[in-house]
């Protein structure tokens, strides 16, 4: 029974401590990633001279369907099991074509019984299925029987003898049959196959396709230089990089065959991607960064930077530059990366290696006005490339981005590179330019950066009406823009971004400065960041008004907290639930509206009557409630002083163990002796010790006074003049902290 | 009627006790050794050493597990690497055993990767190779598995969950499961370690008498097998609680190579150890260490008393290192 009600008791004080212990937390920017050599949104544009395109318009002449687009995908968007049953269909029995049911392509071959057609595509399909499994590094070729091998044999059933003469469909047969030739492994069978059906070839593109075939087949064997020559006659740089190579073998490869294959960009992406990946999870301490083992790659970039025959050496100089920064050599990065050539590579590459720049320059130089200016410029060309981002995003891209209740929660979103990058190199935790700003005394261009990088997306999407939300008790149709202020009591942005843990670091006059800069901007710059942040008067004025609590400057907070408006306060996420004059946390506050701002007056007050009052009592006594109030308001009434309590972001301050918790505690503990010794009268001291809850103390020291009588005559014995308080917040609360024994023990 | 009643109840009680104490005596019910070589050619000499030896049970590593290499277009967590060639077809009138190595960075990959359906998707692709190798090159009936790990109390869960799927699919076909287990590993087995009875994901378990030193410390008398070193483990053993237990002892040698100042340099081959190859320098200290039969002995004497089903195993079959000992020693190990 016992351990029941200690259980109860202990689950009421978590749940009591919980529920006010609501607040900000925000997931940092450090893995957005950053190094991009083409678009993960760029697809290459069709163009004539691929092997998709003509294999396309071939079938389109052979099988006189016009309809291209229909062509390719029934060829290769379709299943092995939607083909499989357009040849059972075509064959006379029923089956499910699934979505070739309706491309007109299939419809065409089927309306004219086109079996050659179908039996091509189906064996292509199944020979393609089955190089896939064959192709998995888990794959264990034994040289015996197994299904795969069966399956290949199938094919063959497929090819009627005199199909490889077919005027219109012969050379397809014959590439089918001399790639499941090879996939079988019988080299001796495929060589023969060559000599004797590859004379009779008339297509071009199917005779270079299938002479592939021959070329890997030498390259089984051993034979390289037969295989890299029939290679290079066709163009063929993919086919040059073997099966399972590794990266830097495949750019080896292809580099030392085609300088400037269009393949090498691709293979560059995917690697980059990956060491990028790498360098977020190192920021976030989940791994130790990687040994020096990405020389390989390093080596062949400076290669290439170094072939005369290499067009694309900014190409290069960019992945160099990314590859330096990833091993921790950002200043060697940044030199390589100023070698660029003025225009180099394309439009996008000129983009991203402005970014790198700006990234690797943020990391690596002093600040001083002049980078201050270079950044501003940045910033304002970062927004204007997400601008033009945001309006290419699709209707329905918007709402799902909109959907996501948090801002700061959108990431992998490849189309908002802009947005991404500005938020991972000023808002990175601690490591941002915002951060490295407001450390060299640049706070306010820190703070209007951070406020670009983290909401000029709301700006952006202010028009984009995405819900209909409950805001102050009426249904409104709501914008991204403000969507956060349509629920009644939460509040999804304002204290969960880089800028709030940029802000919640700084000094209240820094952020005072820059609420005036948005009050009263100076010149076009500060009109251009206030026009592109987030500038709402009740969240400024609140956070300025608290930090002048924190800095126990009441006076200024209270200028500042009357400007916020009561409908704001309801949204903050946090109750304003115990009276801050309390001793006892259970004391609830009589009224949460202007919380902060009666505190502020009222401690103001106190502090007035501490300096001018010349009564001593009088003075003693404000000094002890002014006291209670300090240690309060860094304590169990936290939310005066702070937004957060519990658990506490990398770069948010638990406001109890700050500088500025650990001051007032050490005030209010002087304040409370200096005012004992002031005090003139037992009655004054008595009431001052019954304020402190020493009840105890009042009995014993002074049981003469009028305080005393009134304390023994409602309670009945002695325990009782004994308050309890749980020792979660007794640290600064329980008497003992304030130089005074605790009496109860000697009586 | 009575006599004849009572002679025959004697007589079956001392066949009992007889047949107990000769199952104690006989040694283990099987003799493997390990073959360890990324090409499987066997001489004829090792055959026959094998046939001497009445060895029955033929562990055979057919692949290491890596982590995967981005290829360009594939993202593997993990890779087979060093596919053991065969030139010759596996024994077929022995138990073959084939064995995985699977490295410890490559299940720090498979923890890596968020798909959840990870293990399982590597369990088969595993459970399918080593049948595809086993069909390919052996005609007998595969009765056991074995995975080798060196895993370590971080990576310890994500094995097991990849070693229950794999248990889960050979379980199937009736095929059993085992699982090295090295001396440090012991410590996170029984009630006083971190593993709980029944986490164990193998029906049996490899208990590895060999590499008990450290290598690269120069103070080491033999990292191979050293008594001293395997003894505190083997006065606990009674707390693991292990399930049934194969034993596998050293006889293979090498030499550690060590500088001036008493760093590691390198290892060399023991055939190379006389007379020393030239890369050796003069200065350098060259500490010669081998599966040492005393100490074999001893760790054997050392052991509790093994279930009757257990297997005897010596790591590794090369004629270079076997040619070192006499016919008796070898005896000896299996005698247990």
């Amino acid at each position: 029974m016992k351990t029941l009600r200690l259980f109860i008791a202990v689950s009421l004080l978590f749940s009591a401590v919980s529920a006010a212990a609501c607040g900000p937390w925000y997931y940092s920017a450090a893995d957005n990633r950053i190094y991009y050599i083409e678009s993960p949104l760029w697809t290459p544009p069709a163009t004539d001279d691929d092997f998709e395109s003509q294999n396309i318009k071939l079938w389109s002449r052979q099988t006189k369907c016009k309809d291209t687009a229909a062509i390719r995908q029934a060829i290769y968007d379709g299943t092995l099991g939607e083909w499989e049953a357009v040849y059972l269909v075509i064959k006379g029995h029923k089956a499910d074509m699934g979505a070739l049911g309706k491309n007109k392509f299939v419809r065409h071959l089927c309306k004219h019984k086109d079996i050659k057609a179908v039996k091509v595509l189906y064996g292509s399909k199944k020979y393609e299925y089955i190089r896939n499994v064959q192709r998995s590094p888990w794959y264990y070729d034994s040289h015996l029987d197994n299904d795969e091998k069966a399956e290949l044999r199938s094919i063959y059933k497929l090819i009627d003898r005199d199909y490889l003469n077919d005027p219109l469909y012969g050379d397809r047969f014959k590439l089918l049959a001399l790639k499941c030739s090879w996939a079988l492994g019988n080299d001796a069978v495929t060589l023969l196959m060559w000599e004797k059906l590859g004379k009779t070839m008339k297509n071009e593109l199917l005779h270079d396709a299938t002479e592939d075939y021959v070329a890997r087949t030498f390259e089984r064997a051993g034979v390289q230089r037969l295989a890299d020559s029939i290679y290079l006659s066709h163009g063929n740089t993919v086919e040059l990089v073997p099966d399972g190579s590794s990266t830097p073998t495949a750019l080896n490869i292809i580099l030392q065959l085609d300088p400037n294959s269009p393949e090498l960009s691709s293979y560059l992406q995917r690697y980059l991607t990956r060491i990028d990946k790498e360098q977020a999870a190192v920021t976030y301490g989940c791994s130790a960064p990687s040994e020096l083992k990405e020389d390989s790659v390093q080596m062949i970039a400076r290669q290439a930077i170094a072939n005369p025959k290499v067009k694309n050496k900014a190409m290069w100089r960019y992945a160099a530059a990314c590859i330096l920064d990833y091993k921790g050599h950002p200043k060697e990065a940044l030199a390589i990366l100023r070698g660029t050539p003025n225009g180099g590579g394309d439009a996008f590459l000129r983009r991203s290696t402005r970014v790198l720049t700006l990234y690797l320059r943020a990391k690596t130089e002093k600040i001083d006005q002049k980078f201050v200016d270079y950044s501003v410029g940045e910033a304002r060309w970062l927004a204007k490339e997400m601008k033009k981002e945001w309006n290419m995003l699709s209707d329905s891209l918007k709402n799902e981005i909109s959907h996501i209740r948090c801002w700061q929660w959108i990431c992998g979103y490849d189309e908002l590179y802009s947005y991404n990058v500005m938020r991972r190199i000023f808002l990175t935790d601690s490591i941002g330019l915002a951060w490295r700003m407001a450390e060299a005394g640049y706070g306010v261009r820190a703070l209007q950066i951070a406020n670009l990088a983290d909401n000029y997306i709301i700006k952006l999407s202010d028009n984009h009406v995405i819900d209909s939300c409950r805001r102050f008790g009426k249904w409104e149709e709501a914008s991204w823009g403000y969507y956060y202020k349509a629920y009644e009591s939460e509040n999804y942005h304002d204290y969960c971004n880089g800028l709030f843990a940029l802000a919640d670091r700084m000094g209240a006059k820094t952020i005072e400065d820059y609420l005036h800069r948005l009050k009263h901007p100076k010149g076009t710059t500060d009109r251009w960041f206030n026009s592109h942040g987030y500038t709402s008067k009740d969240y400024w004025e609140d956070i300025v008004g608290t930090h002048y609590l924190r800095e126990q400057n009441y006076a200024k907070a209270a200028q500042h907290l009357k400007q916020v408006s009561p409908e704001y306060q309801r949204l903050m996420n946090i109750r304003f639930c115990r009276d801050a004059f309390a001793l006892d946390y259970n004391t609830p506050s009589y009224d949460s509206t202007h919380y902060k701002l009666h505190f502020a007056q009222a401690m103001d007050s106190l502090r007035q009557v501490i300096l001018h009052y010349k009564d001593k009592d009088r003075k003693g006594m404000a000094m002890i409630e002014y006291s209670i109030g300090l240690a309060n308001s860094f304590d169990m009434c936290w939310y005066l002083t702070s937004y957060q309590k519990g658990w506490v972001g990398a770069n948010l301050i638990d406001i109890g163990e700050s500088k500025y918790g650990k001051q007032a505690f050490s005030k209010a503990k002087k304040l409370r002796a200096e005012a004992l010794k002031l005090m003139q009268t037992d009655e004054t001291k008595a009431q001052a010790y019954a304020r402190l809850a020493m009840l105890s103390k009042v009995m014993h020291d002074y049981p003469f006074t009028a305080t005393a009588q009134h304390y023994a005559l409602v309670c009945d014995h002695w325990k009782d003049y004994r308050v309890t308080i749980p020792p979660s917040y007794s640290r600064t609360l329980h008497p003992s902290h304030f130089l005074l024994p605790d009496l109860s023990q000697q009586w | 009627m009575k006599k004849v009643r009572s002679i025959v109840i004697v007589l079956l009680f001392i066949a009992m006790l007889s047949g107990c104490d000769k199952r104690q005596g006989e040694g283990p019910a099987h003799r493997g050794i390990y073959h360890w070589k990324t090409t499987y050619d066997p001489s004829d000499w090792e055959l026959q050493w094998m046939k001497k030896h009445k060895v029955d049970r033929l562990y055979v590593r057919l692949f290491d597990v890596e982590p995967g290499a981005d290829n360009g277009y594939d993202d593997w967590s993990m890779v087979p690497v060093a596919t053991t060639r065969f030139n010759q077809a596996l024994p077929e009138d022995i138990d073959v055993v084939p064995v995985v190595y699977i490295t410890v960075d490559a299940i720090r990959a498979l923890e890596k990767s968020t798909d959840y359906c990870l293990s399982w998707r590597y369990a088969k692709m595993l459970v399918d190779r080593i049948e595809s190798m086993m069909a390919a090159h052996w005609g007998g009936e595969l009765r056991e598995v074995q995975l080798d790990c060196d895993w370590t109390s971080s990576t310890r869960a994500i094995y097991f969950e990849l070693c229950h799927e794999v248990k889960e699919r050979l379980s199937e076909k009736n095929i059993i499961l085992s699982g090295t287990l090295r001396l440090h590993q012991l410590n996170q087995v029984g009630p006083r370690g971190l593993l709980y009875e029944g986490e164990l994901p193998f029906d049996r378990l490899l208990l590895m008498c060999y590499n008990t030193g450290r290598l690269q410390d120069l103070n080491t008398e033999n990292s191979i097998l050293d008594f001293n070193d395997v003894k505190p483990y083997l006065d606990r053993y009674h707390y693991y609680n292990l399930p049934n237990c194969d034993v596998a002892y050293p006889i293979y040698g090498w030499g550690v190579a060590f500088d001036e100042q008493g760093n590691f340099v390198k290892l060399i081959n023991s055939h190379h150890l006389t007379p020393l190859p030239d890369s050796i320098e003069r200065d350098m200290y060259v500490r010669k260490e081998w599966g040492r039969k005393d100490d074999i002995v001893k760790t054997q004497k050392a052991l509790p008393e093994l279930d009757s089903e257990h297997t005897t195993i010596l790591f590794h079959l090369d004629s270079l290192n076997l040619a070192n000992y006499r016919y008796e020693d070898i005896e000896t190990f299996y005698s247990r």
